[in-house]
């Protein structure tokens, strides 16, 4: 929807641009320098933003991540079935919105991270199309317990079960990462030869 | 912005070009879902706009900021006795500078 608005506004500003280039008699009538200003200034500035917003928004998709050919293998692990591997059972049983199931659990990748982290993403461009991908790919940072947190905090499942109970000051104070005992993650080496969903 | 100046008419003209080739690269980045869509959208979109809409401020500058190598002058002694000093092309119709 809002994808849509901008491609209208930005026809919109094309198109007055556009007649004030063929008939420039139109800034001199009564109201031509505000046309003007709206078409040269205010309505490109506003696409550009409205842009930004909506390509932002869209980075956070799973089809965005995943439409990097390395990411395959990672997009198919969500689909493993089998109620050990943790980001398969989040994804599955929509405890993650489906459609942004990477970033939810990836809050701090590339872009959405500190200026190493944005200089990482377009590191990882400039490999894609100019260099070789490596086979097996890892984070730049062991994996922060805050991508967990963020839901689990607070919650009674976790916060009073064994052994959450005990170590929740190790995990808040990212001592103790969630993956020592949850270990079932991607697993992208080895997803084709696990059984997959295929449900929705 | 209704001065008709050659000049002017072409800054226009480039800035026109400039915000429809930046508009129209926005538009292919929106329906193209790709990490490399926001490299152009940003590099490409966003720097073809952006020159497009300081070209179209150098264009509302007041003239003779533009024409400031070649700039006329009024001396205004008093109200009843006005006298000009013109220099330069003499494109410019009003006096640049008023130096009371």
């Amino acid at each position: 929807m809002a994808t849509q608005a901008t491609t209208i506004l930005i026809i919109l500003s094309v198109i007055v641009i556009g007649l004030l280039v063929v008939r420039p008699s139109l800034m001199a009538v009564p109201g031509g320098k505000i046309l003007a200003f709206i078409a040269l200034f205010i309505l490109p500035i506003t696409a550009l933003a409205l842009g930004s917003v909506i390509h932002l928004e869209d980075a956070k998709s799973t089809d965005f991540c995943l439409s990097c050919h390395p990411m395959e293998a990672y997009g198919k692990s969500l689909r493993i079935d089998d109620p050990t591997y943790i980001p398969a059972i989040h994804f599955q049983n929509n405890r993650i919105p489906r459609t942004a199931a990477c970033y939810t659990c990836h809050t701090n990748y590339t872009m959405f991270g500190g200026l190493k982290a944005k200089f990482g993403g377009l590191k990882h461009l400039y490999i894609y199309y100019f260099k070789t991908v490596p086979a097996k790919l890892a984070l730049y940072e062991p994996y922060n317990n805050r991508e967990c947190l963020h839901c689990h905090a607070g919650a009674r499942s976790f916060e009073e079960t064994s052994p959450h109970k005990e170590m929740k000051e190790q995990l808040s104070a990212n001592e103790m990462s969630c993956l020592t005992c949850h270990t079932k993650i991607h697993d992208a080496q080895h997803v084709d030869q696990l059984k997959l969903w295929k449900g929705a | 912005m209704a001065d008709n100046s050659p000049r002017l008419q072409r800054r226009l003209k480039i800035a026109a070009y400039l915000l429809i080739a930046g508009l129209v690269i926005e538009v292919v980045t929106l329906y193209w879902t790709s990490p490399i869509s926001f490299i152009f959208f940003i590099g490409l979109s966003g720097t073809l706009v952006a020159l497009g809409v300081i070209v179209t401020s150098l264009r509302s500058w007041p003239h003779n900021l533009l024409t400031a190598a070649s700039p006329s002058y009024v001396v205004v002694t008093s109200p009843s006795n006005t006298s000009f000093i013109s220099r330069g092309n003499g494109r410019s119709p009003k006096p640049a500078f008023a130096l009371l």
